[in-house]
Formats: structure tokens, sequence, C-alpha cells
């Protein structure tokens, strides 16, 4: 389970959110526990 | 999340990308954050509070964003297209500051004690003073990042605050961070004391995209700056667009390398955008709304919308390509009738907005959001029943004639397609019969003439006749705020001499 940059994890025990900085290999555990992927809404750049 | 935050994560990930070009200069995320951290330790030191910048787009634009973050301290982009004596007032408002000025400039400082350093000087000796460490580490996103004096069409400039939490919650829920292919670049000609020069700076470096910089726009240089540096995406004000379609002629515009196209600060005449269209084919338009007391944009009209919009023969459908498209997300809008209720959907009203972005907030005066986080913008909108944006002007500018609320917008639209018209302003005059009367200022293409009578009946004939203006006048230029806004204001009282 491979890690990207720019992916957000979530932990559902206590919420906190991360963004990946450094990839590498998962998994991401919060509070015991895998995090989960977050997905993205994808938009247009505006600026 | 601060914005210097968003400089260390840009340099941890992808450092050695180059991050921002002008001319002949480049600096990479490293060198940024580097030399930013350099610069704050020596802001610090000198025990300034403030970080003013008087200058064009440079290299030294995001260097003074991102040292003022990392010194908590805000920073203060200047207008330099103001007169010498708005200048001077707004520098003496400013708390022990350290104002980086362009040579150009520094005759503003005549007679006043403002501790300077010119741009260049101050962002060479950034870059190349040995490196230095942060004697602290400022982890409170609630501090102001960036005070931007308002346009102020309607009156004198306020100075909007703008936190770090604002600006970093607007990139954190619209971008993901470092998608920026390393080839990507983006052309920008909007001036840093607007927000979309500062939302350039953080938006791209949370992409990871290189931002070439075009400090003196024309339609030439920005075609040339495209085609040279293998811009793949810009971000333009109206009054750009119009110009680079003039330039062009009936020719394609031939930049193959570019793929989107973001438009905003004004609102775009429907001939430009269609035009645009035409002449860069296989570009994505995307039409940004926003206010500097938002963090920039809250809604977009995304590149598929645009296309599907002009494609096709549905009135409605066609309509969309004069929306602002849908909310950002974490952005709620919601418009309300005169009495603070919400209206109902494909009614006109007054456009609130509220989320983690919206600031609303003005230095000396205090917050203009209320108890519930809404901030009255200012601007007239209504949803259409597919949850399209549609805003119709600043409330201000509406025309109410016999009852009937009338967008200036509409009639200018009109008045634009007519071959020898070359740029409009509605406004609306005190009648005694109407309440107010609709009258047009015209300036014409150059060596056309325009009769009157002719151009009354064009819109008739496109609208009808209560949108019909009752005189039309005819002058040699429109006047304009330096980022493209109409000043509707200076129109009506140029009318009220002549």
């Amino acid at each position: 389970m491979s890690i990207a940059i720019g992916k957000r994890y979530t932990c559902s025990s206590c919420g906190c959110e991360i963004i990946v900085t450094k990839a590498g290999t998962g998994p991401l555990t919060c509070c015991a526990a895998d995090m989960q992927i977050k997905e993205a809404t994808p938009l247009p750049s505006s600026d | 999340m601060r914005l210097s935050d968003v400089a260390d994560m840009a340099a941890g990930s992808f450092g050695e990308r180059v991050a921002f070009t002008c001319g002949p200069e480049s600096i990479s995320y490293e060198q940024l954050a580097a030399a930013a951290r350099t610069a704050a330790t020596e802001l610090r030191e000198q025990r300034y509070q403030t970080l003013a910048y008087l200058g064009q787009s440079s290299v030294a634009f995001p260097l003074a964003m991102f040292s003022a973050a990392y010194a908590g301290m805000p920073l203060i982009p200047l207008n330099y297209r103001l007169s010498d004596e708005q200048l001077r007032q707004q520098l003496q408002l400013l708390e022990a500051p350290l104002l980086l000025v362009d040579p150009e400039y520094t005759h503003v400082l005549e007679g006043l004690q403002v501790p300077h350093q010119l741009t260049h000087d101050w962002s060479s000796a950034a870059r190349t003073s040995p490196p230095r460490a942060l004697d602290v580490t400022i982890d409170d996103d609630a501090q102001p990042a960036l005070i931007l004096f308002t346009s102020g069409t309607g009156g004198a400039p306020k100075q909007a605050v703008l936190r770090h939490s604002h600006l970093t919650s607007y990139v954190v829920q619209s971008i993901e961070f470092g998608n920026a292919h390393p080839d990507e670049a983006t052309l920008t000609s909007v001036p840093p004391y607007h927000i979309a020069g500062a939302g350039a700076v953080i938006s791209n470096t949370f992409a990871g995209r290189r931002v070439v910089y075009l400090p003196n726009f024309s339609a030439e240089a920005w075609l040339d700056g495209v085609r040279s540096e293998g811009v793949t995406s810009a971000m333009v004000v109206p009054t750009m667009l119009a110009r680079i379609v003039e330039a062009l002629g009936d020719r394609p515009a031939e930049t193959p390398s570019l793929r989107h196209v973001a438009y905003g600060g004004a609102r775009m005449p429907r001939p430009v955008i269609e035009a645009a269209l035409e002449r860069f084919p296989d570009v994505a338009f995307v039409n940004a709304y926003g206010l500097t007391e938002t963090s920039s944009t809250i809604a977009l009209l995304d590149g598929a919308a645009h296309r599907k919009a002009m494609a096709s023969d549905d009135p409605e459908v066609r309509n969309r390509l004069a929306s602002v498209g849908r909310p950002l997300p974490g952005v709620e809008i919601q418009i309300r009738d005169g009495s603070g209720a919400p209206v109902a959907t494909g009614e006109t009203g007054k456009l609130h907005v509220r989320g983690p972005q919206v600031s609303g907030e003005y230095r000396g005066i205090g917050s203009a959001v209320d108890e519930q986080g809404w901030f009255a913008t200012g601007d007239v909108a209504r949803f259409d029943g597919d949850g399209f944006l549609f805003v119709e002007g600043r409330s201000d500018d509406i025309i109410i004639r016999g009852g009937e609320n009338i967008s200036p917008d509409v009639i200018e639209d009109v008045l634009l397609r007519h071959t020898s018209v070359r740029d409009v302003a509605v406004v609306g005059v005190p009648d005694p019969e109407w309440g107010q009367e609709i009258v047009a200022v015209v300036v014409p293409e150059d060596g056309a003439s325009v009769e009157e009578e002719e151009l009354r009946e064009w819109v008739r004939a496109a609208l009808r006749s209560s949108l019909t203006p009752k005189e039309i006048h005819v002058a040699p230029e429109l006047p304009y705020t330096p980022t493209g806004k109409l000043k509707r204001a200076q129109v009506l009282e140029e009318l009220a001499i002549t």
C-alpha cells in the first residue's frame, strides 16, 4: 500500500486529517487503526 | 495552517522545482523557503511589524509574502497606480513598516520617514546572505497574513484583513497538494496588490506549479510569453482577454501548450468570452468569482460548462456563459431579499457567503460578518434551477425603473455587439416619472460614428422597450480602476456635469 504526495487521510476515531508531503509505504495509522483515504473533489485551477 | 507551512511543504516535497520566473530571474521552492526564513529573521531583529510592498510582480513578491509569514507580520501590497498623494496617505497608516519599493516609485517617499529598501536589493540580499535559522516558530493561524486596500469603486478604500486560516482554507479545500505536473507553468499578469495576485502565489506554491510573471501586460507580450515559456495555464482580468482577442483578429491563437485560462476580477462581456472560445478552441476557460474579503474565488464555472453553453441551441443553457458557475467546496452561498429572508430559486437578491475562507474584516472598522458567519458581498445575484449562480452586479449599480430591477450588464452586452461600439457603460439617472431612467455612455470604435436612434433601435430589437436607454451619450473613453472595474459612480458624476 503506497502513500502518494498530496493524498489526504482521516482518522475515523479522533477526526484528524493529514496531507501527505513525502511518498512512502503505508499503511498510515492513527488511534491504533488504519487511516481512511479521503477522496478529493477535482477542481480546475482558478488562479 | 499558515502560509509559511505552504512554503515548507513545497520546499520539502518538490524543493528543486522552479517556483517563480520573471524575465531572466528564477527561484526554486527550496531557495524560496530558505531566503524567506533568512529575511524573516532580519525583519524580527529590526522589530518591524509590517512588511509593505510597492512594486510590480517579480520574484521578490512571493519572497516578501513568505518572509512576512515566517516573521509573523502581515504583508501589505500597495497599488502603484494610485496617485502620490493617495499612496502617502496609505503609507502613513502602516504600523512600524519596512517598505520594499521599486526604483520608479521612490519619489513617493520624499518628505516621509518610512524605512525602505529597494525591492531587488532586498531580495538579492535575502538570497545571497548566509542562511539563518528562525528564532521562533509561530503556529497561530489567526494572525493577519495579508492586508489589502479594496479597490473602492463605491467610496474610500478599506483595508481588508485576511488571516492565515482564511488564505490556507481556500487552497486546502480547493487544490490537491502537489498536483501539478513538473512541466506545468502559469502566466500571471495580475498585479501584487490584487487578491488574485496573492492567490496565485499561494495556490500555485501549494500545487507545485511554476508561476511566470508578466509585469507589463500587452496582448503581444502575453501571447509571446505563452509560446516561449510553454505556459499551460493563465489568469487574466476581462480587459486583458478583450485585448488578446482583439490582437488575434480572425486568426486562431496558436498556443499549443495552453490548456486552461481563468478569468475574474470584473464582469466578462459576453462577446469577449464567445470570441475567446472561438480563438482558443482547445483551452478550458474558467470563470472565477470572488472578492478580496473572501480570499479570492468562492464560485467557478468550469471549462466543460463553457463549451456546453457555447455549443447549445437552448437559450437557457447558452446563457450559462454569463454565469459564475457553482460554489466551491466549503463555501455556502445564500440569496436574500430586502428583509434578510432567503429568496426562492430563480429570484434575484443580495448575495451572502459563509465559509472558512471568508474574512469580511476591515482594519480599524471590525468584522462585517454577522453572528451566523454570513458576509454580505454587496453583489446582487440569483441561482437558476440547475444550481448555476448569476451575479448581476453591485447592488448599488442596479437600475430601478418604474419598479423593475434592471441589471446594466444585459444592456451593455447588447450594445457591445454593435460593430461601431468599442466600450459602453449603462447607468441609472434620477427621473421624476420612473424613479430612474436608463442612460448609456458609448465609446465608438476608431473611425466609427454612432447614431443615437440606431443604437436605441438595436437595443429595443434585442431586448424590449423598457430596457432601451432613454439617452445615449458618446465619450472618448470610460473610467476604470487599475484592475479593470468600471467606475460607475464617476460615469454618473460626469453625466451630471455635462
